[in-house]
């Protein structure tokens, strides 16, 4: 429910928030959202990753239908790739690990936090 | 304690991937910034053609501009003064094209190894070297001096800068995510480089050096056998016998033997291709008059050959104000309309190919090249530091010597198997006129004596100009300045050291070559030599064509009642005249005793061939690996010479094997005789062929063993066009080989509104991601048109979304 409740989150904030802001947002989005909805490092990156990993995969296909490939085979072809579909994963290969990784350090950041307050009450 | 260095640890690993997916690293563009489907790459990716708002407010205008996108994408701007409307043009021409106008412009001022890295380091010294950014400041200054075109010229840079400054990353166009880099503003700088890499493009390949080969190792009776200066044959864009009713300028000629030798030849060896081809590029463009039409009204054509690129060279535009109406081809970077038609008069243009361009040795006191001798005196030289940035890279530093005379291009620190070192280059070029004067006097142009009157301004390059108008007038007239020559000079490399080897003046205008409203009616012209004999100046042509010009003014004399029809006929003709020429001579020397099956049949296709250039036969592909094949054999004995020289023309080569077969200038080398030779050379070519067709798995039908490609720009493969299947072929009409060839057709009927049609390989918009940037193409390799109207549909008929009205 969590995981479901993180991926949700993650992506519908990033999805707003990037239609004017730079790819990096969603690493901050992924950090906020794992801070409040997760419990440890490794579920957190897992929900990060699907987050942004679909959205960005949702979003370059539809792109995709909606232009039937008219520039995805050309970039692919640059990168070397075959198909645009490959062009997809990759896109969705990158999203996912910056999702990740933000919402991986956002559990992080919270235990660097925690920890330093309890010593203070522990004083 | 263990927890926080582990937290530590993942925080700074997301911070350095994070940062590495987003910052440009080597040649790869910053990756997750790249493939971000809301900002990058895929937001270029457009379903739509075009989708504009109704209403955009843009700050620099002083009144509402309406733009309407037609069905094409062709703009018709209509504003109600010439600011706005130039600075409507630099603006939408922007929104398509600016990449291009940008890269362009980059390329001409020698700056791309700051985009693309040390691989156009090259390019980049000789741009510098050659003296493009010189030149460019040149024809600025003079833009400055005239109130009126720096106000335009200025309204234009506006507009352009008003888009840029528009754009995010998200809308940038894909190339600049590619290569990772952002548009700088535009100044009028810039279009007056592009103009200058138009001027360089157009004013010659470099065969002085050939010539100083050729008169030293041949003499002069071989040489003129070999590189005559008038075909046989030959049909001069002025008609022959045209009377020339003036007196020439005076000129002093100089008698001094002008044969330089040079310090350091460059050896044979040295080349990779010692014995060039020399290109046979160029361009047609005609005028009828309404004596030889069906509808009364003049017909006026015109087809550019260039170098084809994706993004198209050209950018069709429809321009009107209350001052102009005019529609037509662009160049984008450069304010109005380069090639078109307004209500009253249609113009067109071809390389005149005149000789601009003149090399001398520099006779330099010591190696420091500080000073170097003149006539009784020491001149001293400049030197000018070339700093040119490089990514990925160290900045590198280049200096350029300057003489009176102009830059030395090739030196010990700059050197090219092709050229001689230490020669200064002397081109009109560094001095430019007001070309985007003559341009605008040209867009507004009502009759002759205004096209006429608007010509003087345009120095480079030297081009030959078709007219025709309403009034049922047509002309052919050259502009562009030309120097007043001697006999022979700057035919080879001349001596630096006096003031008698260098350009005394100019030919007067009013004594430059021109034809009125001919008894013929019709004038055309294709790159061949100017005049006849007895214009009484001399002047020297890099390229002289001699075959698309005469079929051009066969089926001219032919034609008497022309319509559209015929005229769209004419400029997609297929015709090898050379073949047509040729071609029964050779089938008559061949010795048909000793062939095999495969010569057997290549011989009988070529007898029954229809000499058409048509993609589906293989008659052409014979045809041309013979002439190929049988210049090579006879010319091989120019390899032998320790100097580069180039080979004789086809024309000329089959009227010294028709003629001169038995001089003692020729050698047939092992070819103890014509008929071996012929014989031999179709033996090889039909091997070739047959090789060909292993590789290939295919038959070598005309479109698929001449195959036409359109790269794009900065050479980014998968945004270019491969082996499209085109007619024609080198000296036809429909001129295309390899990445060069037509780079539009425009036609246009004066009809009381001027009616006009063109079609170019590409398409209006500059997006790799668009279904309009290779819109063009097919109707292109199909010789269809597309409309090109002065006259805007009515706002209930213009499509949704593709009409905006700019407004301050």
């Amino acid at each position: 429910m969590r995981f479901i409740f993180q991926v949700i989150l993650t992506s519908l904030i990033s999805y707003i928030l990037q239609q004017f802001m730079p790819s990096w947002i969603v690493v901050f989005v992924a950090a906020i959202v794992a801070l409040f909805v997760q419990s440890n490092p490794a579920a957190a990156f897992l929900g990060g990753f699907a987050a942004i990993s679909l959205l960005w995969m949702c979003k370059a296909t539809i792109i995709d239908v909606y232009t039937n490939s008219i520039l995805s085979v050309k970039v692919a072809a640059i990168l070397g790739m075959k198909s645009s579909i490959m062009l997809i994963l990759l896109t969705g290969i990158l999203g996912g690990l910056l999702g990740g990784l933000g919402a991986a350090s956002g559990q992080h950041l919270l235990r660097i936090i925690k920890k330093d307050r309890g010593d203070f009450y522990r004083k | 304690m263990m927890h926080k260095v582990g937290s530590y640890f993942i925080l700074s690993i997301t911070l350095l991937i994070t940062l590495f997916l987003n910052a440009q690293i080597g040649n790869m563009p910053p990756i997750a910034k790249f493939l971000d489907p809301f900002q990058g790459f895929w937001q270029n990716a457009e379903a739509q053609p075009i989708q504009v708002p109704a209403v955009l407010s843009v700050a620099g205008l002083s009144d509402s501009v309406t733009v309407y996108f037609d069905e094409n994408l062709i703009p018709h701007i209509q504003a109600k003064n010439d600011k706005d409307l130039y600075f409507a043009q630099g603006y939408v021409t922007a929104f398509h094209r600016l990449w291009q106008m940008e890269f362009q412009t980059h390329a001409s001022a020698g700056r791309l190894s700051e985009i693309v890295g040390s691989v156009a380091i090259k390019h980049d010294r000789l741009q510098r070297r050659k003296g493009m950014v010189y030149a460019a400041k040149n024809a600025l200054e003079k833009i400055q001096q005239d109130s009126l075109m720096n106000e335009i010229v200025t309204a234009y840079t506006d507009g352009i800068n008003a888009y840029i400054s528009s754009l995010n990353y998200k809308k940038m166009p894909v190339e600049y995510k590619l290569l990772a880099y952002t548009p700088e503003n535009w100044t009028p700088l810039k279009t007056t480089l592009l103009s200058m890499q138009m001027a360089d493009y157009l004013t010659g390949y470099e065969q002085s050096l050939h010539h100083v080969h050729a008169f030293h190792l041949l003499g002069e009776t071989k040489y003129a056998l070999l590189y005559p200066e008038h075909d046989p044959a030959y049909e001069p864009v002025i008609p022959k016998n045209t009377p020339w009713n003036f007196k020439p300028a005076n000129m002093k000629a100089t008698t001094v033997d002008t044969k330089v030798s040079l310090a350091t030849p460059v050896k044979n060896t040295q080349s990779s291709d010692k014995l060039e081809n020399l290109p046979t590029h160029g361009s047609n463009n005609w005028a009828v008059s309404g004596k030889k039409t069906i509808s009364g009204h003049a017909y006026l054509a015109n087809d550019p050959h260039l170098n084809l690129r994706l993004p198209a060279i050209w950018y069709g535009i429809h321009l009107q104000s209350p001052s102009v109406n005019v529609a037509g081809a662009s160049l984008p970077g450069a304010p109005g309309v380069a090639i078109g038609f307004n209500d009253s008069v249609a113009w067109g243009v071809t390389n005149a190919a005149w000789t601009v361009r003149d090399w001398y040795a520099i006779d330099f006191k010591d190696n420091t090249r500080a000073e170097y001798y003149y006539d009784s005196l020491l001149l001293k030289s400049q030197f000018v530091r070339e700093k040119i940035k490089v990514k990925n890279a160290e900045t590198i530093y280049d200096s350029v010597v300057y003489t009176h005379l102009g830059p030395i291009v090739y030196d010990d620190n700059f050197t090219d198997p092709k050229h001689a070192k230490d020669l200064a280059m002397r081109w009109a070029g560094h001095h430019p006129g007001n070309e985007i004067l003559a341009f605008y006097l040209l867009n507004r142009a009502k009759n002759l004596h205004d096209f006429e009157h608007a010509l003087q301004y345009h120095y480079v390059p030297a081009q030959n100009f078709a007219f025709a108008s309403i009034e049922n007038d047509i002309a052919m007239e050259i502009a562009g300045k030309l120097p007043n020559r001697w006999k022979n000079q700057g035919k080879s490399i001349m001596p630096g050291n006096s003031f008698m080897y260098e350009w005394q003046g100019y030919i007067p205008l009013s004594h430059y070559p021109k034809i009125v409203n001919p008894k013929q009616g019709y004038v055309s012209s294709a790159n061949e030599r100017a005049t006849d004999k007895n214009y009484p100046y001399y002047y020297l042509q890099f390229s002289e064509e001699n075959y698309r010009n005469r079929r051009i003014n066969q089926v001219l004399n032919q034609l008497t009642k022309i319509d559209d029809k015929a005229m769209i006929r004419l400029q997609n003709d297929n015709f090898n005249l050379a073949a047509q020429e040729n071609l029964p001579y050779l089938l008559k020397y061949l010795d048909t005793t000793n062939l095999d099956t495969a010569q057997q049949e290549a011989y009988k296709i070529l007898l029954s061939w229809n000499f058409q250039n048509e993609v589906e036969q293989v008659a052409p592909s014979i045809f041309k690996t013979w002439q190929d094949e049988l210049s090579t054999m006879l010319w091989t004995f120019l390899h032998d010479y320790e100097l580069a020289l180039h080979r004789p023309n086809f024309y000329q080569t089959m009227h010294i094997l028709k003629n001169h077969a038995n001089s003692l200038h020729l050698k047939l080398g092992t070819y103890h005789n014509l008929q071996a030779l012929i014989t031999d050379s179709f033996k090889k070519a039909v091997q070739m062929l047959q090789a060909w067709q292993l590789v290939h798995r295919k038959l070598y039908k005309w479109g698929d063993y001449h195959p036409v490609d359109i790269p794009h720009l900065a050479q980014i493969k998968s945004f270019g066009m491969e082996a499209l299947r085109i007619g024609g072929g080198e000296g036809i009409i429909n001129a295309n080989q390899g990445s060069h060839g037509v780079s539009m057709r425009l036609l246009v009927s004066l009809d009381k509104i001027p009616r006009g049609w063109f079609i170019y390989p590409g398409g209006q918009t500059g997006n790799p991601g668009n279904p309009h940037y290779t819109r063009f193409i097919e109707d292109w390799c199909n010789g269809k048109y597309i409309n090109l109207s002065l006259v805007v549909p009515e706002p209930s008929k213009r499509a949704l979304g593709n009409e905006v009205i700019l407004t301050p």
